[in-house]
């Protein structure tokens, strides 16, 4: 039984490591960019490609219905990039609501045309992290490598529009350009593991890792690897949670990452002086090193380490992304 | 009149069919969605389990690894899935099991040329007898 239960869980496992890899690190991004829901605006204008394209006749399954669900995530990309502005009068989360509404409500449209679209659309947000077999696991791997790389020959001006935008203006970067390119990635990225994995689970493995990373680090390497510990150890402990207690496995992921936030948060909470102090010495080194004027690191380009946060007066009202977002220059 | 041929046909269909699948009176199949109770009882075909234990709730692992183990031990080699479901999970099973997941139309045009109830069901019948060979 045992045995058997690993043989299915094995691959689930595999991709769940494959998908903590690229979304913990796209995570940092997107909370630095306060458009944490922009994968789900992605995930849902691709959905509208993929109704799209079964409407002409191709199944979920074709490679057709993935390049139109591709080629409908690029144009969000572009639609995100477009609609930046220096000034930032309006929050970009406003343009990522709109285009949300809008691909649900279009795929509505279409699938009415369709008997049984609906049940495709549903089927194409929720997922199902079990079925994933080793050839998939290892195609996705190495498509997430190359974004993974692609991210790391660009990451000068991918980190400086995230956490200084200003900067990157003033230092003459395109920042439209960079940010369609970043978009159009981090789009690929969705698009893909919003099927194998579905919207909640690409949510929390995009989110909560770099939250702990942002919580317990300043800098962006420790910060990294504490996200990438974190997805780590939760994904382990969910699927031996899974299995256990005879759980449907994605559901029990996305729970498990909020209890092991949640716990994280207490413990800061309950001791905030022991850490903080630990935190203040790391940002010190950081500092001798010129690591605080790292574009490499996010928070404003000023580091901003949890003696910073817990210092700061009314953080704890507002919670550790408003506070990161209050330290923008 | 037109009622009455239309019934003689449907009576000359059902003996056809029944004929098709006598030989696999017994034969214990898998379905994804518990859709099928009618059909497999007509024919005298046993629904052994099911991929979805409850109607829109993932499937768990223990559940899964349940089925496969009996799959494997009964020797059924036919999943039966709708048409208009995400057949993922059905073939990672079948793929653990050593079977194959069949697509059988859940009503008229349900799938490309059950456009009466008659082809449908002739469809269906096809495709089942075909899977269980």
């Amino acid at each position: 039984m045992t045995a058997d239960l690993l043989a299915l869980m094995w691959m689930p496992f595999l991709m769940c490591l494959v998908l903590t890899g690229i979304h913990a690190y796209l995570g940092f991004h997107v909370i630095a960019r306060e458009v944490v829901f922009v994968d789900i605006a992605l995930a849902q204008i691709a959905a509208l490609g993929a109704t799209a394209a079964f409407l002409f006749g191709f199944e979920l399954e074709t490679w057709e219905s993935y390049a139109a669900g591709l080629g409908f995530a690029t144009l969000g990309a572009l639609v995100l990039a477009l609609t930046r502005s220096r000034t930032r009068r309006v929050s970009h989360e406003a343009v990522i609501g709109v285009v949300y509404a809008v691909s649900a409500a279009g795929a509505v449209l279409l699938a009415d045309r369709s008997p049984h679209g609906a049940e495709h659309l549903r089927g194409m947000l929720v997922g199902s992290i079990l079925s994933v077999r080793g050839s998939e696991v290892l195609k996705v791997a190495v498509l997430y490598a190359a974004i993974g790389l692609f991210h790391w020959l660009c990451r000068r001006p991918f980190f400086l529009i995230s956490t200084d935008p200003d900067a990157a203006y003033r230092e003459g970067w395109r920042v439209r350009l960079w940010d369609f390119l970043f978009y159009a990635s981090f789009g690929v990225v969705v698009t893909s593991s919003v099927r194998i994995a579905g919207v909640l689970l690409v949510f929390s493995y995009l989110i909560v890792p770099a939250l702990a990373g942002i919580l317990l680090a300043s800098r962006i390497g420790p910060r990294l690897a504490i996200g990438w510990a974190f997805g780590t150890a939760v994904s382990v402990m969910a699927m031996v949670a899974s299995a256990a207690l005879d759980l449907p496995t994605g559901a029990t992921v996305v729970c498990a990452f909020g209890l092991c936030l949640l716990a994280l948060g207490v413990f800061l909470k309950i001791r905030p002086r022991a850490l903080g102090a630990s935190a203040l010495a790391s940002l010190r080194t950081a500092d001798r090193g010129g690591g605080g004027r790292e574009p490499l690191c996010l928070g404003g380009g000023q580091c901003l380490s949890l003696a910073d946060y817990v210092a700061m007066p009314g953080a704890h009202r507002r919670g550790p992304i408003m506070a990161i977002a209050a330290r923008r220059p | 009149m037109m009622i009455r041929s239309e019934l003689l046909r449907l009576g000359e269909a059902m003996a056809r069919w029944s004929a098709t699948l006598a030989p696999f009176k017994g034969a214990k199949v898998i379905v994804d969605h518990n859709m099928w109770p009618y059909f497999l009882t007509r024919f005298g075909l046993v629904q052994a389990g099911s991929v979805e234990e409850r109607p829109g709730i993932p499937a768990t692992p223990a559940h899964l690894t349940k089925l496969i183990a009996s799959m494997k031990e009964e020797k059924i080699k036919v999943i039966l899935a709708v048409p208009w479901a995400d057949h993922k999970l059905a073939e990672r099973v079948a793929e653990e099991a050593g079977a194959k997941v069949v697509v059988v139309a859940n009503g008229v045009g349900a799938v490309k040329g059950a456009d009466t109830y008659l082809d449908t069901i002739d469809y269906n019948v096809r495709a089942v007898a075909q899977a269980l060979k």
